[in-house]
């Protein structure tokens, strides 16, 4: 037994002169890598410190007294901190929500309704007056609660605007095809930032003086749009893919349009376009960090105020580290989520 | 003595009296408006080390954001009262135009073209500055007329580049930029030698030069070769522009009469044995205080910004000065009071 694993994993590293020279050349990396980073990261690492001096001594590793003196400007930026538990709760009920529907694997009233609760939620606490807290102006929303609003809610709304596009660019009368196929088509050739930028700096001079929409609600509004566009185009090849098979059966058993577009295309649909989905999801909330080109204070912008603290200035990369492994935590649990929505529906198709 | 008390008390409650049958405050509709809104909105830069930046707490402070403190003192007798919010350069004359803010302290060069822009004025001037060079010792170069061909590293925006490109123009010299937005990643490239030269601020270069492995091998360039007035910004407003002007002629004022945010309480209260300079600027029955009528404002208004934000060599010194972080001398700049060989020229309070 054993020593039928050894000989699996031997083939496995080593088992032709292709695999066995790239297994050599990642030990050599790992080999000749490895003690700088251990070292770096871990053992010259200055975990506790009184101020930025102890950081500067000679030989010293990674500064992560400077996350500890700064984790709460990172994570909720100039937001008033004596009501930092406003975003973080907010932060907190978005997590449970999403965590919860996706146990639930995703019922479709219950995503809508526990997903709008959490966004009224979050967007109350922030702001707070509808609690009968003391108002805080949504140029003080910054770091996770940004994240959270923008790129949650970015794509928890993106996507079934994305879905409603693809339906009706493919069965809407023929002026909505050709609109939606010019929205979509239009949007996807823009880059995000231009967008954002058309979003923040062009969009108050058509407003009336003094109506300037504001620049959090705008750049969300074009976040839910822009990513729609891309969900559009997921579903469509994913409708493309169910074929009219299926339509003339459901005709033929007499059921009605939105039946037939809930009950039969949809959901084969979502199978076959979920790969193409996550790769949007993934992709979607990582261009959340975009908002900080137009002013709106992200993690990375937060992180940026952080170490133009006059005393940690050098220890930007710390930072940078932190909000990368924090980025990677959630694109890693959505991608891994992903796959067991495929794993499950794939069996579920099968039968 | 008692009578003299009685006599100010009776003319402090005649002045009272005349300004509750005077017209509503001809101050300005934009001051009137900050004194409803009951917070002075300030826009300042979001992370200029030493200038502003939120604390570990989130609270921006920093030179820049000591103006907006002194606006919320003079304003309402509580520097807390400043609504401080980062935004970016070129934002910050926008949002002041569409009337998003009543301020900006954000070391905005004050310029003609700008200046003749509706909608916003340029106050006064709160910090000197000029564009320079830093090089590494290695390079042996003395003057930046002997730059001819180096690859300069430098911020894009703003008047930087602008700058560069008439200076090497004019003497038909050769040079390449480096490009980069982000003041980390310029830096690393710069002390990486990426690049020749790198091209700021003489106050941004002198701090950035701390931030060297070995700041001794690098050595800033003796060449101004531009003027750079950093200029609060204000929403154009009589009223607003007097507050802000005459509270800064105020911190001018306190440190060449040797008046900090520490000694202030016992100057108020032997304000009788003090010069007559400073007699007039405390108290309501002093000019401050008369202007303070007019204005329709506090007439304590000099006393609350010398104890809640300092004089203006205080402030320097608490935020960007030698002891600071920053490590900037006063002395090698021309932020000084033109007593000692500055630009910074107190006007008399009378």
């Amino acid at each position: 037994m054993a020593v039928d694993a050894v000989k699996r994993g031997w083939r496995r590293l080593a088992g032709d002169p292709l695999t066995a020279a790239t297994t050599f050349l990642f030990l050599a990396l790992t080999a000749w890598l490895g003690p700088y980073l251990v070292q770096w990261f871990f053992v010259s690492a200055i975990w506790e410190a009184t101020g930025p001096d102890a950081c500067a001594a000679p030989g010293a590793g990674a500064c992560w007294a400077f996350l500890r003196e700064k984790w709460a400007l990172i994570l909720f930026g100039a937001f008033p901190h004596e009501m930092m538990w406003r975003p973080a709760l907010g932060t907190a009920l978005v997590i449970l929500a999403l965590g919860w529907l996706g146990w639930r694997r995703w019922p479709l009233r219950e995503s809508a309704f526990v997903m709008f609760g959490a966004f009224i939620a979050l967007v109350a606490l922030l702001d707070g007056r509808p609690l009968g807290l003391e108002q805080v102006a949504t140029v003080r929303w910054h770091g996770v609660a940004i994240v959270a609003l923008l790129g949650v809610f970015g794509l928890a709304a993106g996507i079934p605007l994305g879905v409603a596009l693809a339906i009706a660019r493919r069965d809407g009368p023929p002026l909505v095809r050709i609109l939606c196929a010019t929205l979509i088509e239009g949007l996807r050739a823009i880059p995000l930032v231009t967008v954002l930028f058309f979003a923040v700096f062009v969009l108050p001079l058509l407003a009336p003086p003094g109506r300037s929409p504001d620049a959090v609600v705008a750049t969300l509004i074009m976040l839910i749009i822009f990513h729609a566009a891309y969900v559009a185009e997921d579903m469509r090849g994913g409708l493309r893919a169910v074929g009219d098979g299926q339509r003339d059966a459901s005709d033929s058993l007499g059921l009605r349009y939105l039946d037939r577009l809930r009950r039969v295309e949809l959901p084969q649909a979502v199978c076959v376009a979920l790969p193409a989905l996550t790769n949007t999801i993934i992709g979607g909330f990582k261009d959340t960090s975009l908002v900080a080109l137009v002013g709106v204070f992200d993690l990375v912008a937060t992180t940026r105020m952080a170490y133009s603290d006059a005393a940690w200035q050098r220890y930007a990369l710390e930072g940078l580290l932190a909000v990368g492994a924090i980025y990677l935590i959630v694109c890693w649990l959505v991608a891994r989520h992903c796959r067991t929505l495929e794993t499950e529906l794939s069996q579920w198709r099968k039968r | 003595m008692l009578r003299s008390y009685s006599l100010k008390a009776r003319l402090a409650g005649a002045a009272t009296l005349a300004a509750a049958f005077a017209q509503p405050a001809a101050a300005g509709p934009v001051l009137d408006e900050v004194l409803e809104n009951g917070a002075v909105t300030c826009l300042v830069n979001s992370n200029s080390p030493g200038f502003s930046t939120p604390d570990s707490d989130g609270r921006y402070t920093g030179f820049n954001v000591a103006f907006c403190r002194m606006a919320a003192a003079a304003i309402f007798g509580d520097a807390g009262k400043a609504d401080i919010r980062g935004i970016g350069f070129s934002d910050s004359m926008k949002t002041i135009v569409a009337g998003g803010a009543h301020m900006a302290s954000r070391s905005i060069t004050r310029t003609g073209t700008r200046d003749t822009d509706p909608g916003m004025a340029f106050v006064v001037t709160t910090f000197f500055d000029g564009q320079g060079f830093m090089v590494p010792q290695a390079l042996g170069v003395a003057s930046a007329s002997e730059l001819d061909g180096a690859t300069v590293c430098a911020e894009e925006g703003s008047t930087t580049l602008l700058n560069i490109a008439d200076w090497f123009g004019d003497r038909g010299m050769s040079y390449n930029i480096q490009n980069i937005a982000d003041k980390t990643a310029r830096l690393q490239a710069f002390f990486n030698g990426k690049c020749d030269v790198m091209s700021s601020d003489f106050s941004a270069l002198a701090a950035d030069r701390m931030l060297a492995p070995e700041p001794a091998d690098y050595t800033l360039l003796p060449d101004v070769i531009s003027a750079e007035p950093l200029t609060l910004l204000a929403q154009p407003d009589q009223g607003l522009e007097s507050v802000l002007f005459w509270s800064f002629q105020v911190m001018l004022n306190a440190e060449a009469h040797g008046i900090t945010s520490e000694n202030i309480e016992d100057i108020v209260t032997d304000l009788d044995n003090q010069p007559a300079a400073v007699r007039r600027m405390f108290g309501t029955d002093s000019a401050m205080g008369e202007m303070a009528q007019k204005l329709g404002i506090d007439g304590n208004w000099a006393i609350e910004v010398i104890r809640q934000v300092g004089n203006y060599g205080e402030v320097f010194e608490r935020t960007i000065g030698a002891d600071s972080p920053m490590g900037l001398d006063r002395t090698a700049t021309a932020n000084r009071l033109w007593t000692d060989g500055g630009l910074l020229y107190a006007h008399p309070i009378r």
